[in-house]
């Protein structure tokens, strides 16, 4: 049964609400199964639902673009890489560092997208969700914001006034033979800060088994 | 015949008449939480509109198991409340033009208002409860201020039973020992 058929229209704001969000629903549905994630958060605080729309229907929304393949394995980035999609802009310098502009809401929601973006660019990284990895020889350190030893150098975030993130990412910083692993909490164990999202970031061995658990740390590492 | 089965559910993101369906059953229902924590009407509106995109994006991966879609569904409201209420004052500045707003007419903004203020008290209710420890508060929230029973809250903020229970308990025990009471809390401990 097509409830929409059935059902009369709503009036007002409820009305022409459901309609944007229709649009969005419609965009999902009929959008490549790899692209969905490029096609939610349509920038509500800027009001570019319609916009969304519309780049979807002129197939603006295309995953990853870049100069450089955009293949999951690690790029040379010997030229520089310029990724924007509906959700983040990447661009790499020729400082070697890789700036990642986010809306701060999809930072912890685009994982797949951000882990081969990064790659792309030349940074090897491994992203999780729900699952919390470390090297063997890891002792398990953290600091207070949930980084474990050497990953300030490797990567530093900023909010802007405009709601954004700029996180900095410094490739040459990462000691040879390692990447970066990042673990974003799990909708199910944001408990642990209360509903904020959250993430623990050490850097592991590349290449190795890494010992793994679903169990976060302890809420003053968030 | 359970309608949100929780493949149902799942599909709420790519399906338009299931969207639909769930939308024109929560869509007061969410209206109304806000307008008990916010009483800007446009701020309703923009809160409104995030919550049910939040909805389409996370539907996929709903588990029934957590206690059902109302709770789920609770449960994404306050975590984009929350998230509104840690962006600064310039920030709040900054992102003015947003959608929700943009679709109230004046008929709109009166209703808004209406409902706005007949939900005062518990939006002052409300306020009163951020003196609490973060875990107490929101169990005794969704209880007095929501009207959750604690089963539902704990399924909404995913904890057990017997912990939601406890931190209410916490929670009317902190707020009993204060010197003055004012309506409110009251309420609160009724």
């Amino acid at each position: 049964m097509n409830v929409s058929k059935v059902r009369p229209p709503l009036g007002g704001f409820e009305g022409r609400l459901e309609a944007e969000l229709l649009k969005v629903v419609t965009a999902r549905a009929t959008a490549p199964r790899g692209w969905r994630a490029a096609v939610r958060r349509p920038a509500v605080r800027v009001g570019v639902v319609a916009a969304l729309v519309a780049a979807v229907a002129g197939g603006l929304v295309a995953g990853l673009s870049s100069g450089s393949p955009a293949g999951p394995g690690l790029s040379t980035a010997a030229d520089p890489v310029h990724i924007r999609t509906a959700g983040f802009t990447l661009d790499s310098y020729t400082d070697g560092t890789i700036r990642v502009t986010w809306d701060k809401s999809r930072y912890f929601q685009d994982r797949q997208e951000l882990q081969q973006a990064l790659r792309v660019a030349g940074l090897p990284v491994l992203i999780k969700e729900g699952v919390f990895c470390k090297g063997p020889q890891d002792n398990g350190y953290l600091d207070a914001s949930g980084e474990g030893a050497g990953v300030s150098a490797v990567m530093s975030g900023e909010g802007q006034a405009d709601g954004a993130v700029v996180f900095v990412f410094t490739p040459s910083a990462m000691p040879p033979g390692e990447e970066l692993f990042i673990g974003y909490l799990s909708p199910s164990q944001l408990a642990v800060t209360h509903g904020r999202p959250a993430s623990v970031e050490r850097l592991v061995p590349a290449g190795v088994a890494l010992t793994c658990t679903t169990q976060p740390p302890p809420s003053h590492y968030m | 015949m359970n309608p949100w089965a929780e493949p149902r559910v799942r599909s709420i993101g790519t399906d338009p008449a299931v969207f639909t369906q769930f939308y024109r059953a929560h869509v007061d229902e969410v209206t109304r939480f806000v307008a008990r924590r916010v009483a800007d009407p446009q701020l309703v509106a923009d809160l409104t509109a995030e919550v049910f995109l939040a909805v389409i994006e996370a539907a996929a991966h709903y588990r029934g198991s957590f206690g059902g879609p109302r709770t789920w569904l609770y449960g994404i409201a306050r975590n984009v409340i929350a998230a509104e209420f840690r962006r600064s004052a310039r920030e709040h500045c900054a992102e003015r033009m947003v959608a929700g707003r943009r679709l109230l007419d004046a008929d709109d903004i009166g209703r808004m208002v209406e409902k706005i203020d007949a939900l005062r008290q518990v939006r002052e209710l409300h306020a009163e409860l951020q003196a609490l420890p973060e875990g107490e508060r929101a169990v005794l929230e969704l209880v007095s201020v929501d009207g959750l029973t604690v089963v539902e809250a704990a399924a909404t903020l995913n904890i057990r039973q017997v912990t939601a229970r406890v931190r209410l308990h916490r929670a009317r025990q902190a707020l009993r020992s204060r010197p003055a009471r004012s309506f409110v809390e009251q309420e609160v401990m009724s």
